[in-house]
């Protein structure tokens, strides 16, 4: 993959300033084809109805997603997002608009009262990214699952024996050690299935090309559907000991209960907030440093394309680095929130 | 702001896509798995068991083997020392058997010669009476002759005379 990928970094380094900065007499507008960084890092990190590629010749050349947008009056509606053209054209009262799909009146501006009533369900790069996932890993481990019930007994082969070790660290260093002998076995498909959600979408977002580098698991809506998931579970299966000490932490003085009762309780809110927001920010920002990296070459490119070749070689280095770390980040970040959650989880069967 | 706001169309494929992977995963991926894992093992604690359990009775067999040896060179050793004692013994009657024979048949001899010597000594006084009837005889028939030689014949006929 690094091979691939640094050829990929060299190949863009010749294209990018042709398209980019490109010749001025083929720009109407220079203003408005300054690179600026800004946008394009945020245009990387957030969620876009279409899967764009490359720009070629100053086109964008885009895979077009399924547009789902549900209106409280009117009901489903299902397009390409190609209609849209990129949000320069309008589609059935429809218009995207820096990423967001808005109802517009007859002359092309919003309508407020109207896109409030949209619900866009969109399958977004992330959504596709989602879908892409699950279905990797339900083929990998149904198929390796097969090989458990076919091979009985028998040392694992191939992806088999690759995956086994993680699943025995999940099983004993995560599970068995923060949640104790008696009540793991419970928690231990959530947990594994969220260990490996993670891993595999943080790789994933690391690819640099298609169908990879979607930032799913730095967009916060994913961190906060597995906290709270987290959150709902841990509460659910609180028992007394758990409660006692939220509630009423044994001995502790009367009065020092005042304080340390709202403390604990904001706590248990607290506690799968850290969760998301470790998760999320973690990812977003490798995915930002690594695309600074890509920007000062095209900022330097713009003073002179000299210069931006030779900084090229500078922030590739730098890149090639920051995505070594990303890859330990990536196994980290998934191993951090599965312990975390196993160890919520932990305090709340805590029984003595 | 854009960054931190979460999107509802992805919150729900998130939420429902999540839920249903779960499910399938449990199902269909973490149960076989985390069963043939559990049962492999158990399989190999199962196997080390039986391994102790085995080398514990060849153990326990050989030294079975080792204790019939044993025994066996201990009644060999009896057996030795019972046969060499009988052999000591066996000697030392035969030797009481021969020694009671010759002395039996010393006493037997001595007798016999006690016996033989007797009639030797009866044979000879026999003899000598004979002949001192003889010498007699001749004494009487020279003392008719000459008395004085006659006498002096006598005395060294009894000088002459040994009885051993």
């Amino acid at each position: 993959m690094l091979r691939l990928f640094i050829s990929i970094l060299f190949l863009s380094v010749l294209l990018c300033p042709a398209s980019s900065i490109g010749d001025p007499s083929n720009n109407l507008n220079d203003v408005e084809e300054k690179f600026q960084p800004g946008e394009m890092i945020m245009h990387h990190i957030l969620d876009t109805h279409d899967w764009h590629i490359l720009d070629w010749q100053g086109h964008a050349v885009s895979i077009p997603l399924p547009i789902i947008i549900f209106h409280e009056d009117t009901g489903w509606e299902i397009f390409l997002s190609s209609k849209f053209n990129h949000g320069h054209d309008v589609y059935n009262g429809y218009k995207l608009d820096h990423g967001n799909i808005i109802a517009v009146n007859a002359d092309g501006s919003k309508n407020i009262k109207e896109t409030d009533k949209i619900w866009d369900l969109s399958i977004t790069k992330n959504v596709f990214s989602l879908l892409l996932s699950i279905v990797i890993l339900l083929s990998v481990f149904i198929s390796i699952s097969n090989r458990y019930k076919k091979n009985k007994n028998k040392a694992p082969k191939g992806i088999q024996s690759l995956l086994e070790p993680i699943i025995i660290f999940v099983r004993d260093d995560i599970a068995k050690s923060a949640i104790g002998d008696k009540d793991y076995k419970r928690y231990l498909p959530f947990l594994l299935t969220v260990f490996f959600f993670i891993f595999l979408n943080n790789l994933l977002g690391l690819v640099p090309f298609f169908p990879g580098g979607a930032n799913l698991t730095g967009n916060i809506a994913v961190p906060m559907v597995l906290a709270a998931m987290v959150f709902i579970i841990t509460t659910l299966s609180g028992k007394k000991y758990y409660w006692k000490h939220i509630f009423a932490m044994p001995g502790v003085p009367k009065p020092v209960l005042l304080i340390l009762t709202p403390i604990e309780i904001f706590g248990v809110f607290l506690k799968p907030l850290v969760l998301m927001i470790r998760l999320f920010a973690n990812i977003t920002a490798g995915h930002i440093i690594i695309l600074s990296f890509f920007s000062m070459i095209f900022i330097f490119g713009e003073m002179s394309p000299i210069a931006g070749y030779g900084v090229s070689v500078f922030s590739g280095l730098f890149v090639l680095f920051m995505m070594t770390l990303e890859l330990l980040v990536a196994f980290l970040q998934a191993y951090v929130f599965t312990l975390l959650a196993a160890m919520y989880f932990g305090m709340a069967v805590e029984e003595h | 702001m854009e960054l931190v706001k979460p999107d509802i169309g992805l919150l729900f494929w998130m939420t429902t896509c999540f839920i249903l992977l779960l499910f399938i995963m449990k199902k269909f991926a973490w149960g076989p798995i985390l069963n043939a894992l559990n049962e492999r093992e158990a399989g190999i604690q199962k196997s080390l068991d039986e391994a102790e359990i085995a080398k514990k009775q060849v153990e326990d067999a050989v030294s079975k083997v080792e204790k019939i040896l044993e025994e066996g060179r201990v009644e060999k050793e009896n057996i030795i020392k019972i046969a060499q004692q009988e052999l000591v013994d066996y000697k030392l009657e035969q030797q009481s058997k021969i020694n009671a024979q010759i002395s039996s048949q010393l006493v037997i001899a001595k007798e016999e010669i006690i016996q033989q010597k007797r009639a030797a000594v009866d044979e000879l006084k026999n003899k000598v009476a004979e002949l001192s009837i003889e010498i007699a005889e001749k004494i009487i028939k020279k003392e008719l002759e000459n008395k004085e030689q006659h006498n002096q014949l006598i005395k060294e006929s009894v000088e002459t005379l040994d009885f051993n």
